[in-house]
């Protein structure tokens, strides 16, 4: 029988920055372990390599969006 | 008669985000990225992430399959790489595709590549979304 898991990816804080600060970073790409920034700028290879070198395996990577551009979205 | 079905991995999404959301991690060899939003949309045929996590990726956009990908108000060009996607525990090599459009925002799990790959179960009134592969065994 297979064991019941919760789902092990968990962006709950990163998310929670995003929330909090994205408005910040408008048109950039941020990297984000936790609650802590790492990188950020307009080249995502750059904004991600830059995280790597801090030492995260696995940075969470985002886009932030204008807000006027989030919308809810009608599928395809 | 009554139906039942098992699944080794549970969800828990934010509800009071628009579409059901979920962190996803793309791996390239020992490249890693995670998409904190991805969505769930079982509408799509594949999965399409915007172009940037294709370069974070150090992948080149054009040298993947070029697909034109349909929407309801027009088309759009995407190429198709192969990657090992992690979500919801479940992790395998699948391709999928990267928009062409710079302002292409979405990032969506969709048919074919991961639903087809798994055994999912929605219980959207209290965000939950339970899953397995699809090897493993369901018992009806």
């Amino acid at each position: 029988m297979s064991s019941f898991t919760t789902n092990t990816l968990d962006c709950t804080r990163e998310l929670t920055w995003l929330d909090e600060h994205q408005h910040e970073y408008t048109g950039q790409w941020v990297a984000l372990a936790g609650d802590r920034l790492l990188s950020h700028g307009t080249d995502p290879r750059e904004v991600y390599q830059r995280a790597r070198e801090m030492g995260i395996h696995a940075p969470v990577l985002k886009r932030i969006r204008e807000p006027h551009e989030e919308l809810p979205f009608g599928g395809w | 008669m009554s139906l039942s079905l098992t699944f080794d991995t549970l969800y828990k999404y934010n509800t009071a985000v628009e579409g059901i959301e979920m962190p996803v991690q793309l791996s390239v060899g020992n490249q890693p990225v995670i998409v904190p939003d991805a969505k769930l949309d079982t509408g799509s045929t594949f999965c399409i992430f915007e172009q940037g996590y294709c370069a974070a990726l150090g992948l080149t956009l054009e040298n993947g399959y070029p697909q034109r990908i349909e929407t309801a108000m027009g088309t759009f060009l995407s190429y198709g790489h192969e990657v090992s996607l992690l979500a919801m525990d479940c992790e395998f090599t699948t391709t999928v595709f990267f928009a062409a459009l710079p302002g292409f925002f979405r990032n969506v799990l969709g048919r074919r590549g991961w639903l087809d790959r798994l055994r999912l179960g929605v219980v959207d009134y209290d965000g939950e979304l339970y899953a397995s592969l699809y090897n493993e065994t369901a018992r009806l």
